[in-house]
């Protein structure tokens, strides 16, 4: 299996009877991958030496203010039903943050807003597209973190203090925030490949990975180190391209 | 990381008391019966606001300007709401006027809504993109204006729903290191810069590269072929 989508979706839930520390501080990131909140994994994402990652989309739970929904039944308490994390996210390779503000200082990312997960049918389409993707070479580390802008520590606290039937529990049916990814996995011998289109600067895509097995499999086994295999293929790729900006298959967008 | 897709939001919502949020976005609190702690600060109508540095909303603590590594390429802005509109500036130049030539407000919301979650209606708007998009060369300072066409939040009110959250969204590439070079090379030989054409531009300098490569070494095997051997 060498090429494969994947995806990875966070959700932050409640949790039911527990401190309300049990739940992320506004304002810090978190990563969604090996954070102390929501579902996780044990290792952190590592690409492999035989692998290659393109990530080309993700999102988080959309709206800014939290619009607490509480309901109180008798013997049962009073719930949180409903809250919005005004979230942002921020994509971290090694050490270095992908986004950063205008004034070049690392951000928190882009917003739920910009980037929404899941869309519903009246969502129209994200103002944010992560184009170019990002590459994630081997033997790199690569994370999301979320923040989340409102104070749901704060808000349970604030509810508690009040006593009696003010005292919030949020049972784990209700979603907190959501992240999503989706992300090419290349490995094996399309890894392999996803280097070579690099070297020659050719974008790396499902598409373009297919047609160079092509052309290594049209060479039938002859030696491609040579220059001229590298010429030629990308003097076929610049045909492609120009095929493509001809008929308008493919557009140039930035 | 040389080409980064970059976006900036701004937002005029701050918790109660205060005008800016220096920090970028700020934390918002509730009280026991869910409204929020914070206030949408009015917008008088016909004033442009600086989302960087305007002292209203989250806002940066230094105006934006590139650096010498550094090329920007402004691809998309949005609004909300409609009764709003955005210009960019980039050092003392407006990029939208009217057609007397004189800067207007901008781009509407109606024309490049930032929709929110829960607005009643959905706005699809006149653009996505901006074509042709804006370059910001490498030591420019460059900004968005965004000034509302009648008067927003009247009185600071404490806000209920997102959509009367004045919102103002710009979305850029961002270009620096070796491919900045490149961008300015584009740029000289008047080709459009985008993520696409730095790429291409690119890719054509590693196959002019190789065809030197091959050509040098055809000619050196000429060479050779005429010269006469000799053991030394």
């Amino acid at each position: 299996m060498g090429i494969r989508i994947q995806n990875y979706e966070w959700t932050l839930r409640g949790l039911d009877n527990v401190p309300n520390s049990a739940y992320p501080e506004a304002g810090v990131q978190y990563s969604i991958f090996v954070g102390p909140y929501g579902n996780r994994i044990e290792i952190p994402p590592f690409v492999k030496e035989t692998e290659f990652v393109v990530i080309h989309q993700f999102g988080c739970t959309e709206g800014v203010l939290a619009k607490p929904s509480i309901t109180t039944t008798p013997l049962v308490g009073t719930t949180l039903d409903s809250w919005k994390p005004n979230g942002f996210m921020q994509i971290v390779i090694n050490t270095t943050g992908y986004y950063q503000d205008p004034q070049n200082t690392f951000s928190s990312g882009i917003s739920g807003t910009a980037a929404p997960y899941p869309w519903t049918i009246t969502d129209v389409p994200p103002h944010y597209e992560l184009l170019p993707p990002i590459y994630i070479l081997p033997e790199q580390t690569w994370d999301f973190r979320f923040t989340m802008m409102n104070d749901l520590r704060d808000y349970l606290t604030t509810r508690d203090a009040l006593g009696g039937d003010n005292v919030t529990r949020v049972p784990t049916t209700t979603i907190l925030a959501q992240c999503f990814v989706q992300y090419h996995l290349f490995d094996g011998p399309d890894a392999l490949i996803c280097h070579q289109l690099l070297e020659m600067g050719i974008p790396i895509t499902v598409d373009n990975v297919e047609w160079y097995k092509r052309v290594l499999l049209r060479s039938r086994g002859l030696d491609t180190q040579t220059w001229e295999h590298y010429l030629s293929s990308m003097q076929a790729y610049r045909e492609i391209d120009e095929y493509h900006e001809k008929y308008g298959s493919r557009t140039r967008k930035g | 990381m040389s080409l980064r897709r970059q976006a900036y939001e701004w937002r005029n919502i701050v918790p109660t008391g205060k005008t800016v949020s220096n920090t970028g976005h700020p934390i918002l609190t509730y009280d026991s019966t869910g409204a929020v702690e914070a206030t949408v600060r009015q917008i008088d109508p016909y004033r442009p606001i600086d989302i960087m540095i305007g002292g209203l909303g989250n806002n940066l603590e230094e105006p934006a300007e590139l650096r010498a590594n550094q090329f920007v390429v402004i691809d998309s802005v949005a609004c909300w709401p409609i009764s709003s509109a955005i210009n960019i500036r980039i050092g003392t130049t407006r990029y939208f006027q009217d057609p007397s030539g004189i800067p207007s407000a901008g781009m509407t919301g109606a024309a490049m809504p930032y929709l929110p979650s829960d607005a009643t209606q959905q706005f699809i708007g006149h653009y996505d993109i901006l074509i042709p998009p804006i370059y910001v060369l490498p030591g420019q300072a460059w900004g968005i204006e965004y000034t509302a066409t009648e008067t927003l939040n009247t009185g600071s009110p404490v806000p209920t729903l997102d959509s009367e959250i004045a919102t103002a969204y710009v979305r850029y590439l961002l270009i620096d290191g070796a491919d900045m070079l490149v961008a300015m090379k584009l740029l000289e030989s008047n080709i459009p810069v985008s993520a696409e054409t730095i790429q291409w531009y690119k890719r054509t300098l590693i196959r002019h590269s190789l065809m030197a490569d091959v050509a040098s070494e055809e000619t050196l095997n000429k060479v050779l072929e005429d010269m006469e051997r000799r053991l030394i």
